[in-house]
């Protein structure tokens, strides 16, 4: 039991240790395992095939653009340089001061519109129908 | 009035010459990046272009920007590629079922009569048959050569994440790959 435990610990560190991420004292622990495991040697042959192909085929760097062209990076520069954005990038101290001012004179607008006292309403005449008498009642 | 004016376009050439210099040096490391993740060579220009620009007008106001350009770049162009994938994700789907049918049929390849060539691109088909993430980690370590830190700033992700999710790509890369005879 102690042992199928051990290997799933190794397993779970196989990766770190092919590609020398881990301390020096883990990776003696692992090389110890491996040495005296054979499933787990065979997984780690395993990887290590895989790791090999992968680094193989990272080699294989012909079909991959190298460079964004001139007109891509003029595109982004110009994006930046738009005259409005740079004035506002120059200018952020102004533009702060605006933008609070709008605002502050919003809130004071609200608050006098709600603090305004507020007229009665005009007292309208309630019109007054007459039913019209029935006959004979004289 | 006129030495301010010229003061402030003396600071706005240089940003521009920073910046160009910066694209000359991250450029390659990722299209490369985005190239791999993608499988596209075009969609990886405009996606590394977008995180450029990104960079450009917002990165001042961003700590994590000035402080290490590079990272955050290779972290706006994973998280714009991973956009990019799920958009893409119903076609890739299809994509990848027909490459696991024709894998299904054709006959073990035998690395030494395989063309060098030939085999890294049956190594980039079978790593796109992982999930994105798991693509994401294997590349950011095995082609670009990040280490695991470097990766979980990228990724935002712990170091033991990392390591998690590289270790069961691996594994899962290593059954395909052996199933289809490459290793």
């Amino acid at each position: 039991m102690k042992r199928v435990i051990q290997c799933r610990n190794i397993s779970e560190v196989l990766a770190a240790y092919l590609m020398g991420e881990l301390e020096p004292a883990r990776a003696a622990l692992v090389r110890a395992h491996l040495e005296a495991c054979e499933k787990c040697r065979v997984e780690a042959d395993a990887l290590r095939a895989t790791l090999d192909v992968l680094r193989q085929a990272a080699q294989q760097t012909a079909d991959l653009p190298t460079h964004l062209e001139r007109r891509r990076v003029e595109e982004i520069l110009a994006a930046k340089s738009h005259p409005l954005m740079r004035w506002m990038e120059q200018h952020f101290v102004i533009l702060a001061v605006i933008v609070v001012s709008a605002i502050l004179l919003n809130i004071l607008f609200l608050m006098r519109r709600r603090l305004a006292p507020r007229e009665p309403p005009d007292e309208q005449p309630i019109p007054v129908q007459v039913a019209p008498r029935p006959r004979g009642s004289e | 009035m006129r030495e301010e004016q010229q003061d402030r376009d003396g600071a706005e050439h240089k940003r521009r010459a920073d910046f160009e210099a910066l694209v000359a040096e991250q450029e390659a490391g990722l299209l490369r990046y985005a190239a791999r993740v993608l499988g596209d060579g075009s969609a990886a220009k405009d996606i590394v272009q977008e995180a450029f620009a990104r960079l450009f007008q917002q990165g001042r106001a961003s700590r994590t920007a000035t402080a290490s350009p590079a990272a955050w770049l290779y972290r706006v162009t994973h998280n714009l590629a991973v956009d990019h994938i799920r958009r893409e994700s119903r076609l890739r789907s299809l994509h990848s079922e027909h490459a696991a049918e024709r894998q299904g049929t054709a006959p073990p390849i035998q690395r030494a009569v395989a063309e060098q060539r030939e085999l890294a691109a049956l190594v980039w088909r079978h790593l796109r048959t992982l999930k994105p993430r798991e693509q994401q980690v294997v590349i950011l370590r095995v082609d670009e050569g990040k280490s695991y830190r470097e990766i979980a700033q990228i990724m935002d992700l712990s170091e033991g994440n990392v390591g998690f999710i590289l270790h069961h790509a691996l594994k899962k890369l290593s059954k395909s790959l052996r199933q289809a005879g490459v290793i």
